[in-house]
């Protein structure tokens, strides 16, 4: 479960990034957080990866205070970065054996990375390739890998379709399904209004650090999101 | 954890070809350099055996007629490790007028220095984007977004990196103590295999401390680029230019005269007026009349006084000159210590036994061999004249034997840098820590 | 066209920082150099205003020149002072030969010569080393060619555009200290020295070229920034450090360099033996152990110029090493200069003793004039321009088959 209370960013330049954010994503529901670029969607994620402070209001994950205990709450949550290079001169799956290490997984053998691997689409000939090769799809897929392995109960993802052809785009959707499916947490920052209608629990409209509204499933679907969407924008 | 990172930072250096070219390149050109430096050194042995036999065939042929206005300087062994830093060579004391120009213009470059250039380049060029290269490659946030601490990450940063080039030093020296095992004519004591891993040790420090500032550099930046001109900056200023600036300093702070100048006033002046003064002392008795023959034993005790005065002045201005060269001797080193790279060169040096403390060394063991020579030669020149013998015999003539420092004697001298190299580590790490912590992943 | 792409490098890098780093590195180095040097020159003005204080005496020291402020090549080896006392069978230097300034010789000084060999040509690397791949990863390098422009003017403007912003610098700070220096009392350059400062800074102009190029071939032959800066400091490194001891080394298997101190050491004994085996009278005993000395010493001193000479040449076929030898020539303190020194010297007292005259003459030691020393520099001048011929003719080559993608 993420959760946000009153949670605001000013940074040192006076700039206030996000204003009093409420939020509450829980297990088995996928939130999506839409608005235009310096919307505070990455300030958000940031926030919650306590990658920066909050000025005021609290971050939790599980129910684990982030400014508090930070090394604690990121047992719990998994990130898809937007544009990941990961680590050029390492293999796919040297990057995700590292990775796995990182998130504290035991022993893991190769099997278990290489089935990862296939289930986020990636084909068997590229396991053992460089990564700096691969095209930005593929990297994306190693991306998820890297996530899903981590088997925690909460995912970040920031931007993750852009970028992305059609059919990985497509791919990356159904493991999100199956990821729902199985209870998590997840919280997709984008712009991606399509894939918003398509997978969306909830959806939140970010602007200028507000969260301008929130919109359940059957209320974005009566109306055309994209009409809606724009509309918010359009206000002042 | 930290063990994890360690490996992964080995492996990502290991793995990129960019590693693989240049550890190829110093591994090469420090080859090439070792093997100039033993062709250089058997030479500079055979040299010095040649010179001994005609040294030695000199000292059995003086006669009784010579003084010692003879030549006879004992010249410094080619110390065993030279081809590892020359530092000032060998000392030469000669009155000719031909030497060597080359060493002027074309300086030869020894491993040590080699090592320090190429390592420290390395160190930087991999550590200048080990931190804000990975922020735009976007792995540090994917990093962090773990439970990670960011202490444990930047000290496994360092101690991968460094343990990486450490490897490549370890691998590098080794194929040099194997080319020298093979082709030099050495003999290597136990004196020489500590210094040599001192030298190794030292050069870890070197290399972490470099390796550090490319750390430092590269958390205070975000942008690889701007990192990496800026780590070349400081590089450059810590190797190529703030070493020559402490000579200057040290001349500035504490002015000496040239040896020409000290030696022209405190013997060629002084002899001359010395001479001088005993002619004036004389004809003021000539000129009173007195024959040639009392003057000798009236002037004597006036002449011996002048001499003395003269003495004393000598003495005085040689002192002087001691002190002023030893002093600025002493600013120049001190102030060659704010250069990392000056400050792993003199370690070098007097690890080696090629130091500014082992020429002083030398120099006064050389004095000391030279006098007991002579005052040997005087003795027996007045057995010849008590006995009458037919030829002035020298057998048994002290033969020069140069003692070479102990190590402990050698690490006396040669330690102060390393302190400092470590000191300076300290506090790059702490700058770098803190630096990190501060370190702003969006 | 070419020079539309000239100026967009100049106004391009004016206002980036690798301009300034050059500007502000050449204003403090050089002017540095030049009070280093300044005092130096004035400490061998001293000791060369030494004079002899007896009459059967002679102090023999090269005046120090206006040129050792930029160029110090064998100024040590060349301004020492030599005594010759009537009777003595060669002069003696009067600091017997031994330093006391230990420290000196640790590191190199700071002079013109120095600075443009390795600091400067290292900035020109710097310079050069993103030029093609960095555009190539900024894009720019795609834009610019989806525009009429042949890719000759591309990489002809960025080398005119690039080398002028590297020299540019280096030129106004070197006239801004050389109008200085010249306001300093006891510093004056006759119209010949000018010249000569006006070669030195020609072939340092050219030696950066070939650095400079250096660099940009090596920038459009790598394809990743960081291998490109790489190969850069190797080759630097390789060029700065370690080419200079193969001449050495080939010179030592092909050419004997007898020991310096063993001569010494020959020429007493020869005297001892002479001495022990004649009953000549004095005046003819005196000439007989100077003729073995002076043989002694010329046998040497023969091999001594031979292997200079032999070195010399090898080094004159890289750029450095050229650069040096280039230099050094024109400030009348390379090689070449010491060797007449020597043998001036010697001529000198050879007169003195065959005529058993009192020379009192303090100079009798003459430099290289001006066409002299071009001609024995105009071949390291013809290597350094045909390195940097040859560099762009490669960079060319490179280029137009640049893969742009």
């Amino acid at each position: 479960m993420l959760q946000a209370n009153n949670l605001t960013k000013r940074y040192e330049d006076g700039k206030l990034a996000l204003d009093a954010l409420n939020l509450e994503i829980k297990d088995g529901e996928i939130f999506f957080l839409l608005g235009a670029n310096g919307a505070g969607k990455t300030t958000t994620i940031n926030l919650f990866l306590n990658f920066i402070e909050p000025t005021e209001g609290k971050v939790l994950i599980n129910n684990i205070d982030v400014t508090k205990e930070p090394l604690e709450a990121k047992k719990h949550v998994a990130y898809v970065s937007e544009n990941v290079m990961l680590y050029g001169d390492f293999t796919a799956k040297q990057n995700i054996h590292f990775f796995s290490e990182l998130a504290g997984l035991g022993k893991l053998n190769n099997e278990d990375y290489y089935s990862i691997l296939r289930r986020v689409g990636l084909q068997d000939n590229a396991f053992n390739i460089k990564v700096k090769t691969f095209s930005k799809g593929m990297r994306q897929k190693v991306g998820l890998a890297i996530a899903i392995i981590k088997n925690s109960s909460n995912i970040l993802l920031d931007e993750p379709t852009s970028g992305l052809d059609p059919k990985a785009a497509a791919e990356l959707t159904a493991e999100l399904k199956e990821l729902r499916a199985k209870g998590k947490a997840i919280l997709m920052c984008t712009h991606d209004i399509f894939r918003a209608k398509e997978l969306a629990n909830r959806v939140g409209i970010m602007k200028d650090g507000r969260l301008i509204i929130i919109l359940n499933r059957d209320e974005f679907l009566k109306e055309d999101l994209e009409k809606l969407y724009l509309s918010y924008m359009n206000e002042n | 954890m930290i063990s994890t990172i360690i490996i992964k930072e080995i492996s990502t250096i290991l793995r990129s070809k960019v590693f693989i070219i240049s550890f190829l390149s110093i591994f090469i050109l420090s080859g090439v350099c070792i093997l100039v430096q033993v062709d250089n050194f058997n030479n500079k042995q055979k040299e010095y055996s040649d010179y001994l036999v005609v040294h030695h065939q000199l000292i059995n042929s003086i006669t009784i007629n010579y003084d010692n206005s003879l030549w006879l300087w004992p010249d410094k062994p080619v110390p065993n490790l030279l081809m590892f830093s020359n530092g000032i060579g060998q000392i030469m004391r000669m009155p000719s007028l031909d030497r060597n120009t080359i060493t002027q213009l074309f300086p030869d470059v020894d491993f040590c220095t080699i090592i320090s250039i190429l390592f420290s380049l390395m160190a930087v060029l991999f550590s200048f984007n080990a931190i804000c290269g990975e922020k735009e490659d976007g792995t540090l946030r994917l990093i962090f977004s773990s439970p990670m601490k960011r202490s444990t990450f930047i000290i496994a940063k360092w101690l991968g990196g460094t343990i990486c080039l450490a490897l490549c030093l370890v691998i590098c020296l080794l194929f040099a103590i194997i080319v020298i095992l093979f082709n030099a004519n050495i003999d290597f004591q136990v004196v020489d295999w500590l210094s040599i891993l001192s030298i190794l040790i030292t050069g870890v420090i070197y290399i972490s401390l470099f390796y550090l500032i490319g750390l430092y550099i590269s958390s205070k930046t975000f942008q690889s680029h701007i990192s990496m001109l800026i780590s070349l900056l400081v590089w450059g200023i810590c190797i190529l230019i703030l070493p020559s600036i402490p000579d200057f300093m040290g001349k500035l702070i504490s002015p000496s005269p040239s040896m020409a100048e000290f030696i022209y006033e405190s013997e060629y002046q002084i002899q001359t007026e010395k001479i001088k003064s005993i002619d004036n002392i004389r004809n003021k008795y000539i000129n009173r009349g007195y024959s040639e023959n009392i003057i000798d034993s009236l002037s004597k005790d006036e002449i011996a006084k002048s001499l003395n005065e003269f003495n004393e002045k000598q003495n005085m201005i040689q002192s002087d000159f001691g002190r002023k060269t030893q002093l600025q001797t002493i600013i120049s080193t001190t102030m060659a210590l704010i250069s990392p790279y000056s400050c792993f060169i003199l370690t070098c040096n007097e690890l080696t036994d090629c130091g500014i403390y082992s020429q002083i060394r030398f120099r006064n063991i050389s004095q000391d061999y030279h006098s007991t020579l002579w005052n040997f030669i005087e003795t027996r020149k007045e057995d010849f004249r008590k006995n009458n013998s037919s030829k002035l015999s020298l057998t048994g003539y002290p033969v020069f034997k140069y003692i070479e420092p102990s190590f402990k004697e050698r690490l006396m001298v040669g330690g102060v840098p390393i302190i400092v190299l470590i000191l300076y580590n300290i506090l790059f790490f702490v700058l770098t820590f803190n630096a990190f912590l501060k370190y702003d992943l969006r | 066209m070419l020079l539309t792409i000239i100026k967009k490098e100049i106004l391009e890098g004016i206002r980036g920082y690798k301009f300034t780093l050059i500007f502000i590195s050449c204003i403090i180095l050089l002017g540095f150099s030049c009070w280093v040097m300044y005092s130096n020159y004035q400490k061998n003005v001293f000791d060369y205003k030494l004079k002899a204080l007896n009459k059967d005496e002679l102090i023999f020291r090269k005046a120090p020149s206006v040129l050792s402020l930029y160029v110090k090549g064998t100024q040590e080896m060349m301004e020492r002072s030599f005594i010759y006392k009537k009777g003595d069978y060669e002069p003696t230097e009067l600091s017997i030969g031994f330093k006391l300034d230990f420290f000196s010789q640790l590191f190199p000084s700071l002079d013109l010569l120095y600075i443009v060999k390795v600091i400067l040509s290292f900035l020109a690397l710097i310079i050069g080393f993103d030029l093609i791949c960095g555009e190539k990863r900024n894009g720019t390098l795609r834009l610019m060619l989806s525009n009429s422009v042949s890719r000759k003017d591309i990489i002809l403007g960025k080398i005119i555009g690039n080398y002028a912003l590297l020299i540019t610098p280096f030129l106004i700070s070197f006239l801004l200290y050389f109008i200085i220096i010249n306001l300093v009392p006891g510093v004056k350059f006759s119209f010949e020295e000018i010249i000569r400062v006006l070669f030195v800074l020609l072939s340092s102009a050219i030696y950066l070229l070939v650095f400079f190029l250096m660099g940009v071939a090596i920038s459009s032959l790598s394809k990743t920034q960081r291998g490109s800066i790489i190969t850069c400091f190797i080759v630097w490194i390789f060029f700065i450090f370690i080419q200079p001891s193969f001449a050495t080394i080939i010179a030592k298997e092909t050419q004997t360099m007898p020991y310096i101190r063993k001569i010494e050491e020959q020429k007493q004994l020869a005297q001892i033996e002479i001495e022990k085996n004649n009953n000549l009278s004095k005046d003819a005993l005196w000439d007989n152990i100077y003729d073995k000395k002076i043989s002694l010493t010329l046998g040497f001193r023969n091999k001594l110029n031979s292997y200079i000479n032999f070195i010399t040449k090898i080094n004159m076929f890289f750029p450095t090493g050229a650069y040096v030898i280039c230099t050094t020539n024109m400030a009348q303190y390379g090689l070449y200069d010491e060797m007449k020194l020597r043998t001036d010297l010697f001529q000198t007292i050879r007169s003195i003793v065959k005529n058993k005259a009192n020379n009192s003459e303090n100079n009798i030691i003459t430099n290289y004039s001006i066409e002299d020393s071009l001609s024995n520099s105009v071949w390291a001048i013809l290597v350094l321009i045909f390195y940097a011929i040859g560099l762009v003719l490669l960079i060319y080559m490179v280029f137009i088959k640049y893969d742009v993608r």
